[in-house]
């Protein structure tokens, strides 16, 4: 059991977002949260992530709460946000190195995947640029290689495909495989479904927030009573319902 | 049109009007008064020193009003959207640029003659110059601000005159030409020579603006260069949130990172980076440094002497406060299992060797022929102190009421 959300109300003022969300991520699963815009994926994220702390429940990876111990909990997570956040100071190779001194990563080890990944997303001919003067796509690949060559137990990843072409969410996607078969769990906010159905073990629906359906898809389907349904055919009908209700 | 430019010069002026409240209500700026209050003084003390003409005062002369004259930009007050939401407007924006001109061009009159008329007393003096022909080179260097301001809206239209070569004759060449004619020929021919001059610029823009279409990129880009230079500014004094330094790699200062920062540290990493790199911080530390160094060298050693030394380093050490939250935007300060009390650390650690080379460099230029070591001795241990205070008890304050 990596990641326990618990009975989570938060939200960015008093007004809570989020209305009980519960919901895990085991190890080695990737978990799909899906959501319209505004549905609370972000808010829920960024509880995650620490950036805001709940007014009720908890959240726990292994056991360990950012309460508990936040160096511990914030060491286990790495996180891909939606828009690429860079420092304009610092160069690619900076940023790799700064990664590896946060997160108190073996150089060797971690130079090793960073290269492999470079090569990948063919950034290894840019170590010594500003990566805030790249593209969008470019950019994201920056944070998709600072983020996988940590060594954490849960990837947090929001909304990745924007920007990326064909080649690179291929390669995001098989990057993805590859912790997960380590045994890390990952988190993945999206909407593009098709891609999410294809790949994700798991799936969260979420809805004005809070969790509509959880689980794989063939228990959607169940919740549903459709055997057929595409994940877009879930959706759209628990959408529907919450409009009306 | 009309109606746009009105509205945008209310807005500009307000804005202007803003930061100037906020630097005067600063401390700094009464230290400045002081400064200039000295300089004032010292003028009118020099001025008395000089019986004659002197052979070098026609030279000053020039120097200062080709520097004058640089002073006062185009303010067109083109923001970024303009030529996406103005394009079918096209035409009708020489109007609007006509505005903007007239406006740019009052105020950069008023500085020209603001220029002579602190000039003035030694044009007479040094220069040995009559009045009539004081007047005559002060309407010269109107005329010449006007053909200026006409040949910067004219490289807005045509990309000629955006070459480095045609901006170095149009903005230096020609103006010294008629300065030095003014100065040294005859003041009533480069009156003459300014006036065919300014004609001249006029059917130029008024050609261009016929044929040409406005050049929306460098209209926009020069634009906001020169709201960021105003920006800047403003922020020698208080936080302005549009000021965006530029960063430079400074490869060559790659030692100073190392130096500054504990590499080993995430904070020490980041710190030591964003001092180094960005143009903001590390350039106003660097200019206040040089500034100090000046004034302590030609200051006489003595109370005052220390006083200033110690001024400096409190200035210096003010600048820094915001290093401390330059990378609190950035959502990954927050995701690295890193905590807060080694930010504090680290910001202390670089604090006090920034100010430690500071208080080094001060005191080299407090050394004279025959340097007081009583003197130094003093200071460098005011300087430590002063050192110890800033990064213990001064910034743990700064920062709480930040937070």
């Amino acid at each position: 059991m990596t990641l326990k959300v618990e009975n989570i109300v938060g939200g960015y003022s008093q007004v809570p977002v989020l209305k009980d969300v519960s919901f895990s991520v085991n190890d080695g699963e990737l978990v799909g949260l899906i959501g319209l815009n505004g549905a609370g994926k972000s808010t829920t994220i960024n509880h995650i992530i620490g950036l805001l702390s709940p007014f009720k429940g908890r959240i726990a990876i292994n056991g360990v709460s950012i309460t508990d111990d936040s160096e511990k909990y914030k060491s286990q997570i790495a996180y891909i946000p939606e828009t690429p956040i860079l420092y304009d100071e610092l160069t690619l190779k900076e940023h790799l190195e700064l990664t590896i001194t946060a997160y108190g990563l073996d150089k060797e080890k971690a130079w090793e995947k960073a290269n492999h990944l470079l090569e990948i997303f063919r950034l290894d001919n840019k170590l010594e640029w500003f990566p805030a003067n790249f593209s969008k796509g470019m950019k994201q690949k920056v944070m998709i290689t600072c983020a996988f060559m940590t060594e954490a137990k849960l990837f947090i990843i929001d909304e990745p495909f924007y920007g990326l072409d064909p080649i690179a969410v291929h390669d995001l996607l098989m990057e993805i495989e590859n912790v997960k078969n380590n045994g890390a769990a990952v988190l993945m906010s999206t909407h593009v479904l098709d891609t999410a159905e294809k790949y994700c073990d798991k799936f969260v629906l979420l809805a004005n927030g809070q969790v509509k359906a959880n689980g794989t898809l063939d228990e959607l389907r169940a919740l549903n009573d459709g055997k057929d349904q595409t994940l877009d055919d879930i959706y759209l009908s628990l959408a529907k319902d919450t409009d009306n209700g | 049109m009309d109606k746009l430019f009105q509205t945008r010069l209310k807005k500009h002026l307000l804005m202007l009007m803003k930061y100037w409240k906020l630097v005067f209500n600063d401390h700094f700026i009464i230290a400045l008064f002081f400064m200039f209050g000295a300089l004032a003084y010292g003028y009118s003390q020099a001025l008395n020193q000089i019986k004659a003409p002197v052979w070098w005062g026609k030279p000053v002369i020039l120097v200062i009003l080709l520097l004058v004259i640089q002073l006062g930009r185009l303010a067109t007050m083109i923001e970024k959207p303009d030529p996406v939401f103005l394009l079918p407007q096209t035409k009708q924006i020489n109007r609007y640029l006509q505005h903007a001109k007239n406006y740019s061009l009052l105020m950069a009159v008023l500085i020209t003659l603001a220029g002579v008329g602190v000039l003035s007393p030694f044009m007479a003096v040094g220069g040995g110059m009559k009045t009539t022909t004081i007047i005559l080179v002060a309407m010269t260097a109107v005329l010449t601000k006007a053909m200026w301001m006409n040949w910067k809206l004219l490289s807005l239209y045509d990309r000629k005159w955006q070459l480095s070569s045609s901006v170095v004759i149009s903005k230096w060449l020609a103006p010294v030409l008629l300065y030095v004619v003014s100065l040294y020929v005859s003041s009533v021919l480069a009156l003459v020579l300014s006036i065919i001059g300014l004609g001249c610029s006029i059917c130029l823009v008024v050609k261009a603006q016929g044929i040409q279409v406005l050049d929306w990129r460098t209209a926009v880009v020069d634009e906001a260069n020169r709201m960021q230079k105003n920006y800047r500014f403003f922020n020698l004094f208080t936080d302005v949130p549009l000021v965006q330094g530029t960063v430079h790699r400074r490869r060559y200062l790659d030692w100073l990172i190392k130096l500054l920062g504990d590499q080993k540290s995430t904070y020490g990493y980041l710190f030591s980076r964003g001092l180094i790199r960005g143009a903001d911080i590390s350039g106003l530390i660097v200019r206040l440094t040089v500034v100090g160094m000046l004034i302590v060298f030609f200051i006489p050693q003595g109370w005052l002497n220390v006083v200033i030394f110690a001024l400096f380093i409190y200035l210096v050490s003010v600048q820094l406060v915001s290093l401390y939250s330059q990378f609190d935007n950035s959502v990954f300060v927050y995701i690295y299992p890193v905590t807060n009390i080694e930010k504090q650390i680290q910001f202390k650690k670089i604090v006090t060797k920034v100010l430690s080379i500071v208080t080094l460099c001060l005191l080299i230029s407090s050394l004279t022929e025959n340097p007081d070591w009583i003197m130094m001795g003093i200071k460098l241990i005011l300087g430590l102190v002063e050192i110890g205070l800033i990064s213990t008890v001064y910034l743990k304050s700064r920062i709480q009421s930040k937070a």
